[in-house]
């Protein structure tokens, strides 16, 4: 009774300090480091360990519960003259790419730092062998520069993520998950001073160090960023990949008075998605041959085989009637495809000659899913109708086409006629195409060492930009002849911000 | 007699700000005699200062808060952290890791010990193999990113990658290195499927190994 009474008592005293009391108030917890590095992408580890090879206590916060953002994706990273290429009698040299990429991006880029990069590239791949990472030299269509270092054992970059992380664990670099940057700290002079971070449970993270390196990875998943500086709707370019980058460095170092530039850049890849398709499906290798496209007046608009260099494919969907083009084929190329294989691969993850066996289960899975986006129809007056196109227009550009089949050349666009591949036999089928959005390209405007700019070109003193946070590489187009590039100009932007934070620290 | 006494103290305490409110509750406070409740291993001890040192945290005894709190709970069902926990004069508990913290914050913490206790979780089934909080966490509240507790004990995505699998696609084989363990399996909830987020077509689970 009486212990009942003190229990009572008790959980009084509860409900009053429950009402008098302040929830838990987040805290701020002080860490110190030479240099903090935000985002821990392929660019962001380069910059950790390089600086840590240096030397440097370096500390790591990262947003997402990996390692690696997109970097973990990405197949190959270019360079020109590594002892691979060497090895395997591969002739590119680090001018020609240099001025392939400089002729291909108009020079309205940032030539000094891109040349800095393209010389660094060969030690790159040697510095990630070193660690253990196995590449395999590639090119990315026919006829194509062999720039492209393709991460062995599945053509996905992880393994160029894990060996970066090993050696920075060896060398004391500390990663914070799940703790985005959020602000640049400054001392009175303006010079960098470290960066403020958010951890999961919402405490303030200060870092108090000499330098900054942004790497977060760019914002292709902030639609407001991508409509503001690349002038495209949500629901007109798609976010393919979704790892959350929202543009979080290139915030900070605008909000910090740096500079942009090339933020219109995109990388992009027309391909069919929606109910019923898988990623990478044989239905969405459909979309990476070079047969019929027609846009939403019915009518062609290019030489198909931009598909080749699959962001020109993307980009060029950017041009069109609401940003959409349609893939046409017949039971003959369908055929085709399923027996003999591909002409064009989507990447290394369909590769090219890939038998589309599983084309069927992909239509009819997606029919049965209603997905808007695959049409199947016995006759092109009924294809025309689910694409809403005009009838005549559609049969008008087909009749021309097979005309072009027939005579063996394109007298609209000029297509290699191995290409040409009529559509008349048996059922037809449309795919309607999207762009989709891997990355983005702009980002800080920065010194040749990666320092970043103010709009007057003043360098702001500890303040580094790398990898997709870095812009002034691509101009407003990815290179795709620079195969490999957003990668490999990651790790070298990234190992090139390092080297210059060390010796920014040590003075 | 002395019990009514307390009582009023313990009024007296709730009616003043926390700011002033000092410990007061021990064991004895609701167990007038400890052996009634000890185990007759422990016949003769009436000290409770001298628990920890047997059960620290982290030693060879069962750690005294998982004692304590399963009993607590598998008696009352619930925990009221005040009961034992009492704010000093500056309105803090300090717990026996050295965190401090409100009583508002031990509120949220009572939900997860009774996810410990009585659970589907990976909580419960780490506390029927005899392990307490502070055998993954550095601390009870916040900031301490267990993960790599995981690993210490269960190995890494090679190792895991090597144990058999009822399913085609090893979901612990994926693009991402070090992807923390806890993204998928939560310690206090429910399991989550994080493939599913970008693969959302139940790539992990659908091709079983026939």
């Amino acid at each position: 009774m009486k212990r009942s009474t003190i229990a009572l008592f008790v959980l009084a005293l509860c409900a009053v300090l429950a009402v008098a009391g302040t929830p838990a108030a987040a805290e701020t917890k002080i860490m110190t480091a030479d240099i903090a590095v935000v985002g821990c992408g392929s660019a962001g580890l380069a910059a950790a360990v390089t600086a840590a090879e240096g030397g440097a206590k370096v500390i790591v916060v990262e947003k997402l519960p990996m390692a690696g953002g997109s970097s973990n994706l990405a197949e190959g990273m270019f360079a020109a003259e590594s002892s691979l290429q060497k090895k395997n009698y591969i002739p590119v040299t680090k001018d020609e790419a240099f001025k392939r990429h400089m002729d291909n991006t108009q020079w309205r880029i940032n030539a000094p730092l891109v040349r800095a990069i393209i010389d660094k590239s060969p030690d790159t791949i040697d510095w990630l062998m070193g660690m253990g990472v196995e590449f395999e030299p590639a090119a990315l269509f026919p006829g194509g520069a062999q720039t492209w270092h393709l991460v062995k054992p599945h053509y996905h970059g992880a393994p160029v993520v894990k060996a970066l992380l090993e050696r920075g664990k060896k060398l004391g670099v500390q990663v914070l998950y799940e703790t985005p940057g959020k602000k640049l700290i400054f001392d009175d002079k303006k010079r960098v001073k470290g960066v403020l971070a958010q951890d999961s449970k919402g405490n303030v993270i200060q870092i108090n160090a000499k330098a900054v390196v942004l790497a977060t990875g760019g914002f292709p998943n902030n639609p407001e960023m991508v409509q503001k500086y690349t002038g495209n709707a949500p629901n007109e370019l798609f976010a393919a990949v979704p790892l959350n980058k929202t543009g979080d460095g290139i915030s900070m170092a605008i909000e910090a008075g740096a500079a942009v530039e090339g933020m219109a850049g995109m990388m992009t890849v027309a391909g069919v998605v929606g109910p019923g398709l898988k990623p990478f499906c044989h239905l969405f290798a459909v979309t990476a041959q070079p047969y019929l496209w027609v846009n939403q007046d019915g009518e062609r608009f290019c030489d198909e085989a931009v598909v080749y260099r699959f962001t020109v494919a993307g980009n060029i969907l950017l041009t069109q009637k609401n940003k959409v083009a349609y893939a046409i084929f017949d039971d003959a190329t369908k055929k085709y495809l399923i027996e003999n294989g591909t002409d064009n691969g989507s990447g290394k993850i369909i590769p090219v000659t890939t038998k589309l066996t599983n084309i069927d289960n992909d239509i009819k899975d997606a029919v049965n899913a209603n997905n808007p986006n695959v049409m199947v129809a016995n006759s092109i007056d009924e294809l025309s109708g689910k694409m809403g196109v005009d009838p005549a227009r559609l049969k008008g550009t087909i009749t021309q086409y097979n005309g072009y089949c027939d005579k063996g050349h394109d007298d609209g666009f000029a297509k290699d006629p191995r290409y040409l591949r009529p559509v008349k036999q048996g059922k037809f089928y449309a795919l309607r195409m999207n762009p989709l959005l891997l990355i983005t390209l702009g980002g800080v405007k920065t010194t040749v060492l990666t320092e970043a700019l103010t709009a007057n070109n003043q360098i702001i003193p500890g303040l580094y930009a790398a990898g997709n946070d870095l812009g002034g590489l691509h101009a407003e187009v990815y290179d795709a002849e620079t195969t490999g590039g957003t990668f490999s100009f990651a790790v070298n932007t990234g190992r090139i911000a390092g080297e210059n934070a060390l010796k920014y620290v040590k003075k | 007699m002395k019990l009514k006494y307390l009582s009023l103290f313990v009024v007296v305490i709730a009616l003043l700000p926390p700011a002033k409110v000092v410990a007061a509750l021990t064991c004895g406070s609701c167990h007038p005699s400890l052996t009634k409740v000890l185990p007759a291993s422990h016949k003769g001890y009436q000290n409770t200062a001298l628990c920890l040192v047997c059960h620290k945290t982290k030693g060879k005894a069962l750690a005294l808060g998982k004692k304590v709190h399963t009993i607590h709970l598998e008696k009352q069902g619930k925990l009221d952290c005040a009961s034992c926990h009492q704010p000093d004069s500056t309105g803090k508990v300090t717990l026996s890791t050295g965190d401090r913290t409100d009583l508002a914050a031990m509120k949220a913490l009572a939900v997860t010990f009774s996810s410990w206790h009585n659970s589907t979780s990976l909580d419960r089934a780490h506390k029927e193999r005899d392990l307490y909080c502070t055998d993954c966490h550095q601390n009870y509240l916040n900031g301490d990113d267990s993960a790599d507790r995981c690993v210490a004990c269960h190995g890494d995505y090679d190792e895991m990658t090597k144990r058999p699998s009822s399913y085609e696609k090893n979901p612990h084989k994926s693009h991402f290195a070090d992807l923390r363990c806890t993204v998928c399996h939560k310690g206090h909830t429910a399991f989550k499927d994080s493939c599913s987020s970008c693969h959302p077509f139940g790539y992990a689970w659908t091709y079983k190994k026939k």
